[in-house]
């Protein structure tokens, strides 16, 4: 029944027109972000656990049409990031403005790169309110912030929690300036921004 | 993680992802314009959110999330609009046609299940995916999947007739 059945699916969508899909992104990109105004102006925010029973822990970067070289993988560091994001911030895409930055380290940063990104942030002008999570107090964090999904939190393992610097910057606007200067340093994984109330 | 690789990890996503979900959004609503607009709808949803989810998510299963609800918004503020089965056959296990224009009377009797059955045999059935994904998709139980999967499978065998059960 089935094997016919999706035969009988292909064949009610024969009458499939041509649609122009040429400029379908930029359109739903504009739709989008009048659709993020809306939900900021709400206060809606990220998180919830409905989105974290989705939150399928690492998938779904190759797709068909994406580019042939993806960029060094961060998903353990994007995931815990936004798995432990304050849910009052607004962490996505879109804005260049950040209000509070997340330095994601990599797990096999040195010693002597973590020290002199320290000296480089808190001589660095631009940055606020400077501090170090290692990836115990990261995961801590995680626990608390999704103790209302257990299963989230059973689906991420303790060690894909990065370590960071947590700063904010004295200017919002000033963020693509400190993630260009951060971005390659040596022993930094991601630079991430976010638009905290 | 610059806004301009992000856009275009975005758009790589819509031109991928379109074809299928306009399909899966008329099989749905058997109207190909609205299925166009469902399919907008979720992406630019999507892109709303799309700094949180894009390396986090299975996006294949959220794409489905995302359409199915906005599908189920509208039919919720549409209400009683769509008037189906008038001309189903009243005899059930009767064949209601037979050859090439058998499909028409697929998308009739898929049209006669309760909306999230009619999910249900979609994203099974055509979509292939898991009972586990379907039940992530549609924030149910796997259970709840097998069994109303198996019922509109009964139904649809039903107005469709053995004949068509069979082949």
């Amino acid at each position: 029944m089935t094997e016919h059945l999706k035969e009988l699916f292909d064949q009610a969508l024969d009458d499939e027109p041509a649609f122009a899909d040429g400029d379908v992104a930029a359109r739903v990109m504009a739709q989008g972000r009048s659709i993020r105004r809306r939900r900021r102006r709400r206060g809606v925010v990220v998180g919830g656990s409905a989105a974290a029973a989705l939150v399928a822990v690492v998938v779904g970067l190759n797709l068909g049409a994406a580019p042939a070289d993806p960029p060094p993988v961060a998903v353990p560091a994007a995931l815990a990031l936004i798995a432990q994001a304050e849910p009052r911030c607004a962490w996505q895409a879109g804005s260049d403005d950040a209000t509070d930055v997340f330095v994601v380290l990599w797990e096999d940063v040195s010693d002597g790169q973590q020290d002199a990104l320290r000296d480089a942030l808190r001589a660095d002008p631009l940055v606020r309110d400077l501090r170090f999570e290692s990836r115990g107090q990261a995961y801590e964090r995680f626990k608390n912030l999704w103790s209302d999904s257990p299963e989230f939190v059973a689906s991420v393992d303790e060690s894909s929690l990065p370590s960071s610097f947590r700063l904010k910057l004295v200017r919002p606007s000033q963020f693509s300036e400190f993630a260009a200067v951060y971005a390659g340093r040596p022993g930094v994984q991601d630079v991430i921004g976010g638009v905290c109330p | 993680m610059r806004r301009a690789s992000r856009d275009e990890e975005f758009t790589a996503f819509v031109v991928a992802a379109t074809p299928r979900l306009r399909r899966t959004a008329y099989l749905m609503c058997r109207d190909w314009h609205l299925a166009q607009d469902l399919t907008q709808l979720t992406l630019a949803r999507m892109y709303a959110s799309w700094g949180r989810i894009w390396r986090t998510v299975d996006l294949q299963a959220y794409s489905r999330r995302v359409l199915m609800n906005a599908v189920f918004d509208q039919r919720k503020r549409r209400s009683s609009a769509e008037v189906v089965s008038a001309d189903l056959p009243d005899r059930p296990g009767q064949p209601a046609e037979t050859g090439p224009e058998v499909h028409v009377t697929l998308m009739r009797a898929l049209a006669t299940l309760p909306v999230r059955d009619r999910a249900i045999v979609v994203l099974r059935h055509w979509e292939d995916h898991s009972v586990e994904t379907v039940a992530e998709i549609l924030d149910v139980s796997v259970s709840v999947v097998k069994m109303r999967s198996m019922r509109a499978l009964a139904r649809l065998r039903e107005l469709l007739g053995e004949d068509f059960a069979r082949q």
